[in-house]
């Protein structure tokens, strides 16, 4: 038996040798970058030192996580992470399924395929070129946005990006440069439903709108959910990139999420151990939301991510 | 939909509304476009810098022509985004094509190993220092190899393997061809679709990015054009809020000449990319 299965595994490892050689530095690539950082995570149990490594780090138990627990700026930046991530949920997760059941329903093809031009293109621009744009926008003294507040509603010329409204404006302007990107795989979901179905409808005297609810949003459902649940198991660390990009030490405030105060920690404090337990922190709980809102999309009756 | 051809008054509120989110979308690129176009004095004459009155291509010619850290800049983006290019399709590729063998003994546990990053990672701080440990810091590659794997375009490949029938490759093997030769002679030729789509999704992406940079490499001799604007544009204004410029302001059309600067390539590849966007998301469904 033993050698039978030997036999075999020399059988299948000369038949498949190409292909674990291409797969060899592909998985080196994964273990380097990937896994080897997984492991790095034991770091948030040590003081640990740049020069001295894993192995020669002093092991602390919890001691950073009870530093965690009184830290204010630690939570503010969760309370934010939570707000900003709930608010985007709200807001921001509908507009691009609104957007593409609009689209959906325009009658002049050029003009449809214009449109997705337009809209998909900012997001494949960088935050820093989109930030650097916002800021000449909303400059307090002579931006567009600022002029044209004061002009059409006589506001005061003013900054408008202020620890109150910092909030909004994340979602705002990511809504202006993702919505349309975000809009594809409804698209592209739309664009697999069965005609007949429509037909169907049609023939069963359903309206426009009727056919749109009734047709439209059911056959897209599963992808809306599944669209949903990747949001929900992310939702703490998406937007790095706007966030680390928009805010200023005034907004911080409202707006240090809990990727961007890692980051100060370790590029300005060098607290590497402190970091990690942050980020460690971090993860659990995203795990912790990614299976809820799978199991929540299996009580659903959809098959979710696994 | 061709069920019935009446236009309604939906139909005028539907493409009025498309038009409205195609000005709030365009406007913020054209008003930039503008002041990127002013010279000084046009700058401080014009207020809304909607319509222009005068144009010079001044500050382009300044940025592109008299500016040493633009350009050095930019020579590291495009060596980054090159370099990057080429290794991060050669893993892709050699990657996505071992995946696409269904018999292959091993490979749902491999697939498992793949995905499992896309939704878990170490955070910040082992990254950090496991690329510092390689050496990494202060050189491109850190601007590299980091980013050179991207899970989701793997399984893209991989999903594009999958539709080429089998017999090409018995007939290549028959032939007397190995699996690598195949891949490289026989798949790799018929493969440009979606060849060309990842290395664009690719090349985009280490064109945009910064932060491998922002962590890595302290002098602003390497730095990418990304981390040049960056400094230009926003650590300049943080540093002006709180009152710690240095040296004089630099005028806002010529930093929005540096901004047209890095949106132009993306918007010369865009019309390419875009022709495989719809096949690239179907495709990339992830679920098998």
């Amino acid at each position: 038996m033993e050698g039978l299965t030997r036999k075999k595994l020399i059988r299948d490892l000369n038949r498949y040798k190409y292909f674990y050689l291409m797969l060899a530095p592909v998985i080196v690539w994964y273990v380097i970058f990937c896994y080897a950082p997984m492991y790095g995570v034991v770091t948030a149990f040590q003081d640990y030192v740049m020069h001295k490594g894993i192995s020669g780090s002093a092991w602390v138990g919890l001691k950073h996580f009870r530093a965690l627990q009184k830290d204010i700026f630690f939570w503010r930046a969760f309370r934010n992470s939570v707000i900003i991530a709930l608010m985007r949920m709200a807001v921001e997760f509908p507009v691009p399924i609104i957007l593409a059941l609009l689209l959906n329903e325009l009658r002049t093809k050029w003009f449809k395929s214009v449109m997705q031009t337009v809209m998909y293109l900012p997001h494949f621009l960088s935050w820093i070129i989109c930030a650097s744009i916002l800021q000449t926008i909303f400059n307090a003294d002579n931006g567009l946005f600022t002029l044209a507040m004061h002009q059409l509603f006589g506001a005061p010329l003013q900054n408008y990006v202020v620890p109150s409204t910092f909030r909004w404006f994340l979602v705002f302007t990511n809504i202006w440069k993702e919505a349309g990107w975000s809009m594809i795989i409804f698209i592209a979901a739309m664009a697999g439903i069965d005609p007949t179905l429509y037909e169907a409808a049609v023939v069963d005297g359903a309206s426009r709108f009727q056919r749109c609810m009734h047709v439209t949003v059911p056959c897209i459902s599963s992808t809306i959910i599944i669209v949903l649940i990747l949001n929900i198991g992310s939702m703490l660390n998406t937007g790095f990139d706007q966030v680390f990009n928009m805010q200023n030490p005034l907004t911080l405030e409202t707006g240090d999420i809990i990727d961007t105060y890692v980051t100060r920690t370790v590029m300005k404090d060098a607290k590497f151990s402190y970091a990690s337990a942050i980020g460690l922190f971090n993860s659990v709980i995203n795990t912790i939301l990614l299976l809820l809102a799978n199991k929540g999309a299996h009580l659903l009756g959809q098959p979710g991510i696994y | 939909m061709v069920l019935d051809r009446k236009r309604t008054a939906f139909d005028l509120f539907n493409v009025l509304l498309m038009l409205f989110v195609l000005l709030i979308i365009l406007l913020p690129f054209w008003y930039v476009l503008v002041i990127s176009l002013s010279s000084y004095s046009e700058y401080i004459s014009n207020t809304y810098h909607l319509i222009p009155r005068s144009v010079t291509i001044d500050n382009y010619k300044k940025a592109l022509g008299h500016t040493a850290a633009l350009l050095r800049s930019l020579g590291i983006s495009v060596t980054v985004t090159s370099a990057g290019i080429f290794i991060s399709m050669i893993l892709t590729t050699i990657g996505g094509y071992a995946l696409s063998k269904s018999d292959l003994p091993g490979r749902n546990v491999l697939f498992v190993f793949f995905i499992i990053t896309m939704f878990f990672s170490g955070g910040l701080v082992p990254f950090y220092i496991v690329v510092r440990k390689l050496g990494l810091a202060n050189t491109l590659w850190a601007m590299i190899l980091p980013s050179a794997m991207s899970t989701y375009n793997m399984i893209l490949m991989k999903n594009y393997f999958l539709t080429i029938p089998d017999s090409l490759e018995e007939a290549a093997r028959i032939d007397g061809y190995n699996d690598v030769a195949i891949l490289f002679k026989v798949i790799l030729p018929i493969s440009t679709p979606v060849i060309a789509a990842v290395s664009l999704f690719y090349g985009v992406g280490y064109w945009n990015s910064y932060f491998n940079a922002y962590l890595f490499v302290s002098s602003s001799k390497l730095w990418p054009f990304q981390m040049y604007l960056r400094d230009l544009t926003i650590a300049n204004a943080s540093a002006a809020r709180s009152g710690a410029t240095s040296g004089p302001q630099v005028q806002e059309a010529f930093k929005m000449a540096v901004v047209y600067i890095g949106i132009i390539p993306v918007v010369l590849v865009y019309p390419f990319l875009q022709k495989y966007f719809a096949a690239g998301v179907m495709l990339g469904a992830i679920k098998e």
